[in-house]
């Protein structure tokens, strides 16, 4: 755990011991003991699902982030593991489902596949998850609104949309695929339903990360899921919710491949390229003046639609991070926090997001040379701005993009130096 | 119009193209009056095809939680590039194919379902 952070790991590789698996069978067995009186209780909780969830619309996505999530807290309650994540099933590359879940608590008899049977390229394979990444709107990613959708009432909530890739596919055919439990609504009374599950929210987190946005549509923002009291806007930032998973770190320039069509809308664009260098635990801050506030701009949204204008985005490209010797750095990354210090939790308003340099070094002796090192990352600070002009409607029109390098945690890192060329703000 | 699909089977849909496409073209298929009386587990194929004769794998989509009293259901197939460009004409063929999950229990032929095809641009 990171900064309070608990991260998502790839289940592919933990044996049935593996501590996480072990907290996660613990917690099942202790789930299907419990009485149906209790909440918790492993068919009560299938039956959350059977009796709320949205499917073909585009809730289904905010709506299943929380239901792993609340879940996720259930399992670190009774398995007794505070440290427990649920982990996912990346399914593009491991095709079974996994050794573990054929045994004990972790088996559901009435699949109707296999331990040996393996799920089609057709259906999960990396052409179609790249595809899908690709999608720039978020109803052709994450499924359609309900047909005729007006309000915010909680009728709309199962109300047939129409489904896109993410769902219409890898979603539902894995489901299917498997059968039994799995092919009904209530498929979470299989265990390997949480690491679908979890995979799914995988990729809607690294489809956000690749620099696309939501909708802002406030007829989805503003919508209150059933049952949780929860409002769709504040699923958005996994990090903001307490966990990760740790393959994202697709912020980094040459992997946001959708960047370029974006930057093509830029209405303005403010840099401050003045070198800095970055030492473990201190802060290091570029200040923008931007003679249009980004308040403003968000203002400007909310009085049309009560959100940021559709399509409206403020980005932070931090250029030239040379990588730290120890590449065991997280840097993270906050905007105009007047008191920020390197405890600061990532669950502070003014948390941006983060970067790394996981692997960086790996590539020292090939022809690459020092300068080529050097990394850029993009951060979408749209959300970020949007939270903080509810906090602080004086904000002035100056944006401070503050970097605080950190030792990952539980990691002994000696004192590192490393030098940042710039940042800039864009608005799109 | 809907047509009837049947598992093992395959239906060619005639779709009104837009005069205008500017923006993305959105196949919509709307699945509608499931019959599937042993719950077999069958999953839809779906292919535009040009004037040419070439074929455009569109994707898939299946019947996940499916109900005996459902109403209906609709999929979304955002067209890339290459098939807009297959959309030359006023009437696009989408070809629909149902095929069973298991291979050892091949025979679908029970199971049927109405599709409906239309094409919005976003």
């Amino acid at each position: 755990m990171s900064n309070g952070i608990r991260t998502r790991q790839n289940v592919a590789g933990m044996t049935s011991n593996h501590p996480t698996l072990a907290a996660y069978r613990a917690a099942v067995r202790e789930m299907k003991n419990l009485p149906e009186s209790d909440p918790r209780n492993w068919v009560r909780q299938a039956q959350i699902h059977q009796n709320n969830c949205p499917h073909r619309n585009w809730f289904f996505l905010p709506w299943h982030r929380k239901y792993i999530l609340d879940f996720e807290r259930i399992c670190r309650d009774l398995s007794g593991d505070q440290s427990f994540a649920l982990p996912y099933w990346n399914w593009t590359r491991t095709r079974k489902i996994p050794a573990p879940f054929w045994e004990g608590p972790l088996l559901d008899t009435t699949r109707a596949i296999g331990p040996h049977a393996e799920i089609s390229g057709q259906f999960v394979g990396r052409p179609i998850i790249d595809n899908i990444l690709r999608q720039s709107d978020f109803e052709l990613f994450g499924s359609f609104r309900p047909q005729g959708q007006n309000s915010t009432d909680p009728s709309w909530q199962r109300r047939e949309g129409a489904e896109a890739l993410l769902e219409r596919t890898p979603h539902d055919q894995v489901h299917m695929w498997i059968g039994g439990n799995m092919a009904t609504f209530m498929s979470p009374l299989d265990p390997i339903f949480w690491l679908h599950h979890s995979n799914i929210d995988r990729l809607w987190a690294e489809w956000n990360s690749r620099g696309h946005g939501n909708t802002s549509n406030a007829l989805w923002r503003n919508f209150t899921l059933r049952p949780f009291n929860t409002l769709v806007r504040d699923l958005q930032s996994i990090t903001q919710l307490g966990y990760t998973y740790p393959s994202l770190a697709q912020t980094r320039l040459a992997e946001a491949s959708e960047l370029p069509p974006l930057l093509e809308r830029t209405r303005e664009r403010f840099e401050l390229m003045e070198p800095q260098v970055a030492s473990l635990g201190q802060e290091v801050s570029f200040s923008v003046q931007t003679p249009e506030s980004p308040l403003a701009l968000a203002a400007e949204g909310a009085a049309a639609d009560d959100v940021i204008e559709d399509g409206s985005k403020v980005l932070a490209f931090v250029w030239g991070v040379e990588p730290p010797e120890d590449e065991q750095v997280t840097v993270n990354v906050f905007l105009n926090c007047p008191y920020l210090t390197a405890e600061t939790p990532v669950s502070d308003p003014h948390y941006v997001g983060n970067f790394t340099f996981f692997g960086v070094h790996e590539h020292e002796d090939g022809a690459e040379g020092e300068h080529d090192m050097k990394q850029s990352f993009v951060f979408d600070l749209t959300e970020t701005v949007d939270r903080l002009r509810a906090l602080e409607p004086d904000l002035e029109s100056q944006l401070t993009v503050q970097l605080m390098p950190v030792p990952l945690e539980g990691r002994d890192v000696p004192p590192q130096e490393f030098g940042i060329e710039g940042v800039e703000i864009v608005y799109i | 119009m809907a047509v009837t699909l049947f598992g093992n089977g395959s239906v060619t849909l005639a779709v009104e193209v837009p005069p205008a496409l500017r923006g993305t073209p959105v196949l919509f298929v709307e699945a509608s009056a499931l019959r599937n009386p042993r719950d077999a587990r069958v999953y839809v194929e779906v292919y535009l095809e040009a004037a040419d004769g070439r074929e455009y794998e569109l994707g898939n989509f299946t019947f996940f939680g499916a109900t005996p009293d459902e109403d209906k259901r609709v999929f979304a197939f955002a067209l890339e590039a290459e098939e807009r460009e297959a959309l030359s004409s006023e009437v696009a063929r989408v070809r629909a194919s149902m095929k069973p999950f298991d291979a050892n229990n091949g025979d679908v032929s029970d199971v049927r379902v109405d599709l409906r095809a239309w094409i919005e641009v976003r």
